[in-house]
């Protein structure tokens, strides 16, 4: 036992330099101390680096046809281009449209049905089968179905970004719901408070911390199905902006509206955990840290 | 005796809810006649047809072929480069930043430069659903590798284990339950871009059965083929558990002892 925590020891010892460098105390070579924050920045930077320098040698090597594999350079150049007041700046701004309204409407259905499903059991329990099977039904698939039903527009959009982002809402609350200490609800009962105070006083706050994480994963569904709609359907938004861009030629375009879509997912899910982080202090995940 | 009642309500319950919703869609679908509401007999024909028929070879197949490749690919080279990049610490504080952008990119956008980059083939459908899936994985490998019990690595250490024996006897077996998690995410992403990936662009597969039926106007037959999908995402989802329950049978949550680690 003393063995391994002597060695534990030593695996701890040889990260320390990093953290607190001595400045400069040796004569020949001067030592810079890199502070973990700046280091972590650097290491992530050289990610980043070496993922364009990929890029740029699987374009020289001729993996694929120079064309087909624009530099890097350039699509940087075509992105901000186009986000300055270009179509692709207003085609964002399209599928934001039809990404939030079909958000919180999924938001609105599967907060209020998880919540329910929780709270009656035999609602849940005759309910069950049909849940089961209709949540792994990949959504993609019923835009076939449910494109006669609507036709092609936006409330077409609006119902499969729903259908698809509604599940993990749902199934975070009700699990979120069920998770509930049983004695926080007696506690409630016995001072004194209504059915109704016990779910706006005890169920929901304690509830929201999986909820706010079940609509944090269907915020990047959501953008998901936004896109696929567009690209199926031709509805403006960037999804058919890729598409059009594509059958063009534009190959620079293409690629440009791809790495910043990525970027837009990304600074959505930021921007969910920051709000998760101001709004939910009691979070067990916030407390975590 | 308590028990076996509430058994009976329950299955009563739900048997009773199906039949209402199966009545209710087969007396609208008799009493309109609408063209997107089939009745529910050429519905369950076209099923049996695309489960047993002619069309199984046709349809089915191909889909299933190119899911299992693609979702194969995904499991094993995610695991690999998650067990790589959580194994060495230097590794991750490079990678990790360029993964948590790449991860945000929709798979689906990866569709039109595949599409001209490797042309409407199989492979171009499988790579699509490899890189859709890798990424849950990858980042359950990731973590999973990063969590590993450190005493246990020094005692390996200790005992003069090798790297690559340190790797497959304790950081892999330690990280297979996240692996499994990150894999069933994986395989529903990877139905979802092989539906996806022949409504785009193929000439088999169920994507491509049920676009040509939509555009038929043989709206029984595209209900079919969404069923059949949903029948094949829950067949597969029910062997990766079983799998699951095998590789891990060691596992904790597995033995009921603990069932808050998954």
């Amino acid at each position: 036992m003393s063995v391994t925590t002597e060695t534990r020891l030593q695996g701890n010892m040889r990260q320390i330099p990093i953290v607190t460098a001595p400045r400069s105390t040796h004569r020949g070579r001067r030592r810079v101390a890199i502070s973990p924050f700046t280091r972590k920045i650097l290491l992530g930077a050289s990610g980043f680096i070496a993922a364009a320098l990929l890029w740029e040698f699987m374009r020289r090597t001729g993996f694929a046809s120079p064309e087909d594999f624009p530099s890097f350079w350039q699509i940087l150049l075509a992105a901000i281009a186009g986000l300055e007041g270009g179509a692709l700046a207003q085609s964002i701004w399209a599928t934001l449209c039809s990404w939030a309204p079909g958000l919180c409407l999924a938001a609105v259905v599967g907060i209020s049905s998880g919540t329910a499903l929780a709270l009656v059991p035999r609602l849940e329990i005759s309910t069950r089968p049909i849940l089961e099977f209709l949540r792994p039904i990949p959504s993609v698939a019923l835009i076939p179905v449910v494109l006669p039903i609507f036709g092609i527009g936006m409330s077409l959009q609006l119902f499969m970004i729903a259908f698809a982002s509604v599940w993990p809402i749902l199934f975070a609350t009700k699990s979120g719901v069920e998770g509930i200490d049983p004695r926080y609800i007696e506690t409630g009962r016995m001072l004194g408070l209504r059915r109704v105070e016990q779910i706006v006083r005890i169920v929901l706050p304690g509830a929201l911390p999986s909820m706010a994480t079940g609509l944090r994963t269907a915020a990047s569904i959501a953008l998901v199905l936004a896109i696929t709609v567009e690209i199926l359907t031709g509805q403006a938004g960037i999804g058919s902006f890729i598409e059009n861009v594509r059958l063009n030629g534009q190959v620079v375009d293409m690629w440009a509206a791809i790495f910043v879509i990525g970027g837009i997912g990304f600074f959505i899910n930021a921007f969910f955990l920051m709000v998760e982080r101001i709004a939910l202090p009691w979070s067990p995940e916030n407390r975590a840290h | 005796m308590r028990i076996d009642r509430s058994i009976f309500a329950t299955i009563l319950w739900q048997t009773a809810i199906i039949v209402a919703i199966f009545s209710l869609w087969q007396w609208a679908a008799t009493a309109h006649r609408l063209p997107y509401l089939p009745q529910l007999g050429p519905i369950g024909a076209g099923y049996l047809r695309l489960v047993s028929g002619d069309l199984l070879s046709e349809a089915v197949l191909p889909s299933l072929y190119r899911l299992l490749v693609g979702f194969s690919i995904a499991v094993v080279l995610g695991s690999i480069i998650g067990l790589a990049i959580g194994t060495v610490k230097t590794l991750a504080a490079c990678l990790q930043p360029l993964l948590e952008y790449l991860r945000f990119i929709p798979a689906v956008v990866i569709l039109p430069p595949a599409i001209f980059l490797l042309g409407p083939t199989d492979g171009m459908r499988i790579a699509v659903i490899a890189f859709g899936s890798i990424f849950p994985v990858l980042l359950a490998a990731m973590d999973g590798a990063r969590r590993v019990d450190s005493l246990l690595i020094d005692v390996a250490r200790v005992h003069g284990l090798s790297v690559p024996a340190r790797v497959f006897r304790i950081v892999l077996p330690a990280a297979l339950p996240q692996i499994f998690a990150g894999a069933r995410v994986a395989l529903s992403i990877a139905l979802v871009m092989m539906v996806l990936s022949e409504l785009i662009a193929a000439d088999n597969g169920l994507g491509f059965y049920i676009l040509r039926n939509q555009r038929l106007f043989q709206t029984a037959n595209v209900y079919a083929g969404v069923l059949v999908i949903g029948t094949v995402g829950l067949a597969l989802t029910l062997s990766l558990l079983a799998v699951e329950r095998r590789v891990l049978s060691w596992h904790r949550g597995w033995r009921g002892l603990d069932t808050k680690t998954s």
